[in-house]
Order: structure tokens, then sequence, then C-alpha cells
């Protein structure tokens, strides 16, 4: 059957004469008014009847009342999809965004990632290998984040502020990783990352690696 | 009982009473949106109606259909190698597949994209026509960007190349590129991730558009996205006969952007071999037996595993495993649950021809297709609970202990209130008491729930107690509720089991029952019928066959 116009009104008619209770069925002929880039209907070809309904307050009051009191658990961020997350956060997507994924496929399923059919699943805590696997990840991670070279194309550092300026940058990038205000950085935090900073001298880009890598694998950036 | 564990479980878990709003939406936001909240989001968070106003705002979010469609993929499991895409390549052209127009690109020195014929890249890495005989083609796959290749390739593949199969020099890249942002494209990872993570891509558009969630299970609704629109163009390709595609849906494939990288729900009118999710390319090639089938719906959407010791000493033929003792716990009911899927074949065979019906049965309910099967579960609480169980388990990284019974019997049926609306079931979650504690525990549970019963109807709690119902006087009069479209005469009757005699409704009345306990029949119900008319002609129905 050719899916057209008149054989859509035909069925709408056939359908809204059927029974004494209005079909839902109602055949949108998407032939005849959409073209290829007008598909933000939420359903193409016959109805799927109606929406589920809204909040209803007094009754999810009534479950907020139910509290036996056993906290969330810990939950690790899906190894499958961490690097993207992180780097999505600050870069586009693009050439350079996929080559740089591209070149962290292969620590992909030491981190615990699943495998093609999910006879494996996503690892849902930590081990060793999956630790050294984030270490690794979270170095590539942070030299594209901090310092990107010319491998990153036209990628410019997140720092916001010059590299001399390390109070500022610390506290930043402890916020923008671990996912906290910026305001409740305790001050320990930053000076546990400025000892880490590990110059002599002559404060550069390069050496805010170690501190953003040390973040990216920081517990409670990890451990939700 | 249920006090001592309570007492227990208070001693257990560090907490009462500490909320952290700051933590609890870091973690909403991760898990729904996959990002970390903004300075702005934390700031306003500071009280728990403006905390629920952030995580409402987390609903319009375009990363909450990634991470949605994610959870879908690991709940459902589905994942396919790529390998799968060979099987439905055409081979009554000449019998031969390397008839396949498929193209190479990449990118030369300059960063231009170049394309040229598969078939010709063992003699070398350049096209069949001088330089200065291509032509530049706008690739279908990144709009604006031009390829140049030769013209009998332009002539072939069209002009924007997506009358062929793409491979991308650079997998990985290519891999890891978001459709639509780089010169990058593997025509064969794209479909058969698309393929793969269809059953996902249903679920999601389906509670992305708020439509009860019982719609993941609905006869004719399949969902599509740029890849697999990209796939079924190319019939001259592919045996699209062989993964079911009609007419219809091929025809309205042809209003999807190649670009879109999110699925769209495409409903194409009943069909009694389709039941959404059960029925998509994606579940049926993972799960290729019919018995995986059944195991995998049974463990996945209605949360109940099939455990039994198995017998001390293995027979070596065990005959029929239905009855013979120490098999029998098991396959009396995942074997005629399997029966469900005959209609389809199993592993290589799923393109194989199709019987009309056949006899199976599940949770009490009889049924000949899929459709039977997909409103019978529709029909079970045990569905919402297990949606229930597992918005819960990504939420809050756990199960739910045994003290939480009331909680996720309370949460089931708020969730069939709303109508199966999933997203208010993540909003009341995520806004929970529990899920704004500052204290975490271990995700081992020790003492979890136990499986969610069959045959209690949605909303839970137990059945009526049946009187005395005659077919004449009780049901007879109500039955236009259904033979309106239910009748053999019907224009409009399209395979629709008659519900029009008395054995007609002795034979269907089971599965009436489940469809009606769904909310989905008759036409015009919004949710599960609680009272009225609808309510107690199904219970009627139910007391009269017995059930």
């Amino acid at each position: 059957m050719k899916w057209n116009l008149a054989t859509g009104l035909a069925a709408l008619l056939t359908l809204t004469t059927c029974g004494p209770i209005e079909d839902p069925r109602t055949f949108v002929d998407t032939q005849a008014v959409a073209t290829e880039q007008e598909t933000s209907a939420e359903v193409i070809g016959y109805s799927l009847g109606s929406k589920a309904r809204g909040e209803d307050s007094q009754a999810l009051a009534t479950v907020r009342a139910i509290m036996p009191g056993i906290p969330p658990a810990t939950v690790r961020p899906d190894p499958d999809l961490y690097a993207r997350l992180v780097l999505q956060r600050f870069r586009p997507n693009g050439a350079t965004l996929a080559r740089v994924l591209g070149s962290l496929q292969e620590y992909r399923l030491l981190l615990g990632g699943a495998n093609d059919d999910f006879t494996r699943v996503p690892q849902s805590s930590f081990d060793a290998t999956s630790l050294l696997a984030a270490l690794t990840i979270s170095r590539i991670v942070c030299r594209s984040l901090v310092n990107p070279n010319q491998e990153f194309d036209d990628w410019q550092s997140i720092l916001p502020q010059p590299p001399e300026e390390v109070s500022g940058n610390l506290r930043f990038l402890a916020s923008r990783l671990l996912g906290v205000p910026a305001a409740t950085v305790a001050d320990s935090k930053i000076a546990e990352l400025q000892a880490l900073l590990a110059s002599d001298g002559t404060i550069t880009r390069e050496h805010y690696i170690v501190p953003c890598t040390a973040l990216l694998i920081d517990a409670e950036a990890n451990l939700l | 009982m249920k006090k001592l564990l309570a007492v227990l479980v208070a001693w257990s878990f560090p907490l009462q009473g500490s909320q952290d709003l700051g933590l609890a939406l870091k973690r909403a936001t991760y898990l729904l949106v996959g990002e970390f909240p903004s300075e702005a989001a934390f700031q306003n968070a500071t009280n728990v109606e403006n905390y629920h106003a952030e995580v409402r705002r987390l609903f319009d979010h375009p990363g909450f259909y990634e991470m949605l469609l994610r959870y879908h993929e690991l709940k459902f499991g589905v994942g396919l190698p790529l390998d799968y895409m060979e099987e439905l390549l055409r081979t009554d052209i000449d019998q031969k597949q390397n008839k396949f127009a498929q193209i190479i690109c990449g990118l030369d020195q300059s960063s231009d994209l170049q394309c040229r014929w598969a078939s010709e890249d063992h003699k070398s890495n350049r096209n069949s026509c001088p330089t200065h005989w291509q032509v530049p083609v706008n690739v279908f796959w990144y709009p604006g960007v031009q390829a140049w290749v030769c013209p009998s390739l332009a002539q072939s593949c069209g002009q924007d190349l997506s009358r062929c199969f793409i491979s991308f020099e650079d997998r990985d890249l290519a891999i890891n590129s978001e459709l639509g942002t780089t010169q990058a494209f593997d025509s064969e990872f794209a479909v058969i991730k698309s393929l793969s993570k269809q059953p996902a891509g249903i679920a999601t558009a389906v509670v992305i558009a708020n439509y009860p969630y019982t719609k993941i299970l609905e006869p004719g609704l399949t969902a599509v996205d740029g890849a697999i629109a990209h796939f079924m163009r190319q019939k001259h390709h592919f045996d699209l006969d062989r993964v079911k595609v009609s007419d219809e849906l091929s025809e309205v494939v042809n209003n999807i952007a190649l670009t879109d990288t999110q699925f769209h729900l495409i409903h194409t009118g009943p069909d009694s071999h389709q039941a959404g999710v059960l029925s998509a390319f994606g579940w049926l090639r993972r799960y290729e037996k019919n018995r995986t089938r059944a195991n995998q719906l049974y463990e996945r959407l209605l949360c109940r595993k099939f455990t039994a010791e198995l017998p001390r000493v293995f027979p070596q033929d065990p005959g029929n495993l239905r009855e013979t003792p120490g098999c029998a716990a098991c396959h009396k009911v995942l074997d005629p649950l399997a029966d469900f899927y005959r209609q389809w074949g199993e592993g290589g065979q799923l393109y194989g021809q199709r019987p009309d019906g056949v006899d199976a049965s599940f949770s009490g309910h009889q049924g000949t297709n899929l459709t039977d099967l997909a409103n019978i579960i529709r029909g079970e609480n045990a569905f919402a609970t297990c949606s229930v169980q597992n918005a819960w388990q990504w939420l809050m990284g756990r199960e739910f202990h045994r003290v939480e019974a009331d909680l996720r019997t309370a949460f089931t049926s708020y969730f069939v209130q709303t109508d199966y609306s999933f997203r208010e079931l993540l909003f009341a979650i995520a806004t929970h008491p529990a899920f704004l504690e500052s204290q975490r525990v271990d995700g081992a549970v020790a003492d979890p729930l136990s499986d969610p019963p069959l045959g209690e109807a949605p909303g839970g709690g137990d059945l009526p107690e049946c009187g005395t119902v005659d077919y004449a006087t009780d049901i007879e009069p109500q039955i236009t509720m259904c033979s309106g479209c239910h009748n053999s005469t019907s224009p409009a009757r399209q395979g629709l089991t008659s519900l029009v005699t008395e054995s007609e409704w002795r034979a269907a009345g089971a599965a009436a029952v489940a469809i009606m306990n769904s909310g989905q029949m008759p036409p015009g119900q919004a949710g599960p019928p609680r009272i009225g008319p609808v309510y107690d002609f199904k219970e009627a129905v139910r007391c009269w066959i017995g059930d």
C-alpha cells in the first residue's frame, strides 16, 4: 500500500467511524506536510494517543513522606562516557575532539568499559587496573585542557588567568573538575594542589597538568 | 519483623536528616545530563523548592536525551558487533555481494576530503580518474563540506553520496565523531550502532515526548535516526524485507534527516508481530534464541529471574523440559513465554517464514503473538515495579532494601498514577529525601526486596474477590466498548482479534483484561482504569473467565 494522503484520509475516516469510542489512531500524512528537515513531530505516522500526566504534588508528597532513611550509594561515572563527558564540558564536537577520543579508545576496556554486546557491563567500581587507566587518560585529557599543543589544532587552554595566577587557576580547575561551587573549595585543597605544581621557577601552563590530573582522579570527582 | 529490620538498618546506616542539596544537585545533574551543575545552579539550589526547579530544568537539557539513551542501552543490554551488517546485504544481485557500492573516504595532505570506490582500493590509493576530472560533491553526513570524487562515483552515489556505503580511512576518528560535526563518517559503524541501539531509542523517544512508558511495547512502534534512515534508503544494497521494513516505513524514513542523531518515533499502525522494543532488530538479533529472548525480557522488563537448583544428576535426555523434574520449575513458565517469539526465527533464521499465530501463555494469560505478550506485560504491576526499580538503581546507585518495600510500592503507585510518566518517576526519585542525603553507602545490598510478583494489577494491591458473573447480563451489554473495532466485518479490523461472540470472549478474554488493565484500551483511556464502566467491565470479564 502506498502511504499517501488519500489512503491516509481513508484510514482516518475508517478509523473514526469505527466503534462508539473515538479511536486515537489518527493518521498523520508526513509526506504531505514534512520535508527532510522537518522531523520535529514527536510521532510520525499514527497517533500514540494521550501523553502521560505531569506532576501530582499531592501524591508526590505522600511518596516523599515515606523515608526509611537509607542514603544513596556511591556511583562511579560510566567508564564508557567518562572521557567524552569531561572533554565535552570544555570542548565543542568536531574533528579534534573525535581524534582525542580516538586516541583514548585503547584504554576504554582497561578503564572498565563495556564490550560491544554488553556481555561485559561497565564496571561500577574501581580496581587497580581501572585506576591506572584513569590516571593515563586523565593526563592526556589534562594536556588537552590546560596546555594543548599543536596536536590539538586550535584548542586554547581553559585556564582563565595567566599561569602565574596560581590560586585563581587552581580554584577554577578544582571547581570545574570536581563539580563543586568555587566558593566551597577549601584553601587547604588549593594548598595541596599548589604543592603539586612542582615548579622551581617560572610557572607555565605545562605545570598545571599534574594538579589537573590529580583532580580528575580525585574521589570527589569520581564517586558521586 | 519489619520494625526489627528498620532498627537494624537505622543502626547500620549513619544518617538521618542530613541533607546536602549541592551534592544532590551534582549527582542528579551528572546522572541525568552528563555534566556538573553551573555556579548559578549551585547558587540557586539553596532550598528544596529551588532544588526541585533545578532538577525539573534538567529534563529540557540536550544531555538528558544522551544519558537516557545510555540508560536504556544498559538496561536492555543491546549491542551488536559490526559483522551483523553483512547478513543484511542483498545477494540477489547476480548472487554476488561484491556488487555492493562501497566507497572509501579520507583526508588528503591538504585536509581535503577525497572518496573513491572500495573496489579500487586494492589497486592503488588513488582515484580511477585524473585529478582534474574530479568533481566536488556535498557529503550528506556533514552539510557544507565537499568531497572530491570521480564523475562515475558522483553519478552512482548521488550528489551527496547518500546512495553508497561509506568507509573512512581513519576508523577511530570516524567512530568517535558526532554525525554532522566532522568530515569523518563510517556507514557500517554508524548503522550497526544505531540498529543496536534502536530498542533503547524507542524507549528514550517515548520518555522524551512524555508518552506513557507502556508505549515502549507498542505494536507497530519503532524509532529511526539518521544512520538508520541512511541504511533504509539503500534498498538496492540491503534486503530490508529481512528486517521487516514495510513500504510505509520506507516512505516515512525519507523525511528523516540523515544527519539526525536522535531517534524519532514512527508508528506504522497495529501489527501483531510487533511489540516495540521486543521486536526491534537490535533486541531480536542480540538475543538470538526464543528462550533467551523470553529470559531477558523476564529479567529486564519484569525484574524477575529464573533461578532453580539443577537436578543432582542431570539426565542425558531430559525430554520435555516443561515436565522433567528439576527443569520444570523454570521451563513451565519460560517455554510458553518463549513461544510468543515463535513468529520470529532464531539466530540467522530470524528472517524466515513466520507462522500466523502460536499458542503461548504467560502469567495465566493465553496469547498468540507478540502483541498479546506486550499487552500481558503492560497489564502486570511487575512491569511498573521493575521500571521503578531500574530507575531507582540508576539514580540511587543501589537496589531497594527490604525495609524500603513501602517506598517501592509508593513509587510504583505514583508511576502508574501519572500514567507511566518516566520523567515524573525520575523527578520523584531525584527529589525524594533519600536522594538528598549527604551520606553515601556501599552499593551492595545484602537484604534486597524480593522480585515483583506477577498477577497483580498495575498500581499494586490484591485483586477484588469475584462474585457470580453471567455473560449475557454482565458482559454482553458492554462489549461494544471493544467490538466496534474488534469485529470480523469492520473494514478497520486490520487483523484485530474479533470480540463479538461469547466464544470469542472466552478465547481472548484474558488478553482483553490484560490490555484493559494496562490502560491501553478501549481507546481514550488516560491510564489504567481504577473506577467506572471500563473498570467494571474489565473486572466482570476477569471474573467470568475465572482468572
